[in-house]
């Protein structure tokens, strides 16, 4: 992060801001994208996130700790947006065919849908340190500095959705083991 | 099943899609933030860390003095304290303190507040009332409970004005402070837990506005108003 452009955001600078949100939004995106599921909405979310970082931009003493800073207003306008608009639409993924002949092809198709049919079930609050742990690579304890969570919440989080994540991918395994040994 | 099977699963599965943010959703972002004005920084500048090491020490000795001299004027004049002070008013009986009630409990979560038990209106003998609450923040956030005695404002005024800060926090435009309420109480719960509490209501109508944020003078992310609890003193 340049610790100059966020001093410089900090101070008013309307181009340093844009530079910044230039270096910051991908990221940003990115973890909204993984939390909500749903590209439209985390769009959104991004939008309203980054206008609240840059209305709030003075309140920030440090200048180093901008990014979990950020990632934390950007988890709260995902829970705010949750809260406030339940229309959880349905990502369509478009699998291109030719990949999806094999049985390790489908195998890894069914992998990801028991991941993401199970993934949201979870919690937001799961999510977002799952997200943050796994997507990010925040160790846990700067996930809980950053949601402003103790830690043992944050370990009890993402154990919870570790552990379904894992249920839901053993289950799925086990039903393509069923149906290769019904067709043998 | 291999963890590493499952740790694989889960790579290919995160690192689905792209995180390339749409070109329309920056622009919509800087195009805002034109009209948008930043919030002020109001909190008081921490001073004494930038402080040399003999002025902190001369502040010290300066508040220790100060403190010396307010406790030596408070036992002179103290009864029963360092010396004969004023002979205490006889009385046949002692006076009232308030009137002492019941008032059940204030609970904050994620997306709500609520007062189950409120008394909504309490026709005292004597005031004030010192109503015993159970506060109980079921947040992992820091929560604030301010009371507030509607001076001039009603109870509707109360509930818009909330629902503006909170359209506020969540990036809409900014509003007026409120003029028609005063702060007369809080209380701080920063855990998730029970905090046993006593508030104190004058005459009037009041209303408690719930908050979970970040530590003082951190962002505050949602306010609730509960009640209203009415107070009249009849005579």
């Amino acid at each position: 992060m340049d610790r100059d452009l966020v001093e410089r955001a900090r101070s008013g600078d309307q181009q340093a801001f844009a530079d910044l949100v230039h270096q910051v939004s991908d990221t940003l995106f990115g973890i909204a994208r993984r939390i909500l599921r749903d590209p439209g909405l985390a769009e959104d979310v991004l939008q309203n996130a980054l206008v609240t970082i840059w209305r709030k931009l003075p309140h920030l003493r440090d200048a180093d700790r901008f990014d979990g800073w950020a990632f934390r207003i950007l988890v709260h306008a995902c829970y705010a947006d949750a809260s406030r608009n339940r229309r959880w639409a349905t990502t369509v993924r478009v699998l291109p065919l030719e990949r999806a002949d094999t049985t390790d092809d489908m195998t890894a198709i069914s992998d990801r849908d028991e991941l993401e049919r199970a993934f949201r079930t979870l919690p937001l609050d799961q999510r977002a340190v799952f997200v943050l742990h796994h997507h990010v690579g925040l160790p846990l304890v700067t996930v809980a500095e950053t949601l402003g969570i103790p830690d043992g919440t944050a370990r009890s989080r993402l154990h919870y959705a570790t552990r379904a994540l894992r249920a839901a991918f053993e289950a799925g395994r086990e039903q393509i083991t069923r149906r290769e040994e019904r067709l043998a | 099943m291999s963890d590493q099977m499952f740790d694989r699963a889960l790579r290919n599965w995160m690192e689905d899609g792209s995180d390339r943010t749409p070109s329309t959703a920056i622009d919509a972002v800087l195009l805002a933030i034109k009209t948008t004005p930043q919030e002020r920084d109001l909190r008081i500048p921490r001073r004494l860390n930038l402080m040399p090491t003999y002025m902190r020490l001369a502040a010290g000795i300066a508040i220790v003095a100060v403190a010396g001299v307010a406790a030596l004027t408070f036992l002179n004049r103290a009864p029963g304290f360092g010396g004969p002070g004023p002979s205490p008013t006889p009385s046949l009986t002692p006076g009232p303190t308030g009137t002492v009630i019941n008032a059940g409990t204030i609970t904050l979560t994620d997306d709500a507040c609520t007062w189950d038990g409120n008394p909504g209106l309490i026709v005292a003998s004597i005031e004030p009332v010192i109503a015993r609450v159970s506060i109980l923040n079921e947040t992992e956030t820091f929560g604030n409970f301010g009371v507030y005695h509607l001076d001039d404002g009603s109870w509707a005024d109360a509930a818009a004005w909330v629902a503006r800060e909170n359209d506020f926090l969540q990036g809409g435009p900014s509003q007026p402070p409120q003029d028609f309420a005063t702060d007369v109480g809080n209380i701080d719960a920063p855990d998730r837990r029970r905090y046993p509490a006593t508030l104190t209501f004058g005459p009037g109508i009041h209303g408690i506005v719930c908050s979970s944020n970040e530590p003082p003078p951190g962002e505050v992310f949602a306010m609730y108003l509960v009640g209203p609890l009415e107070v009249t003193v009849p005579g």
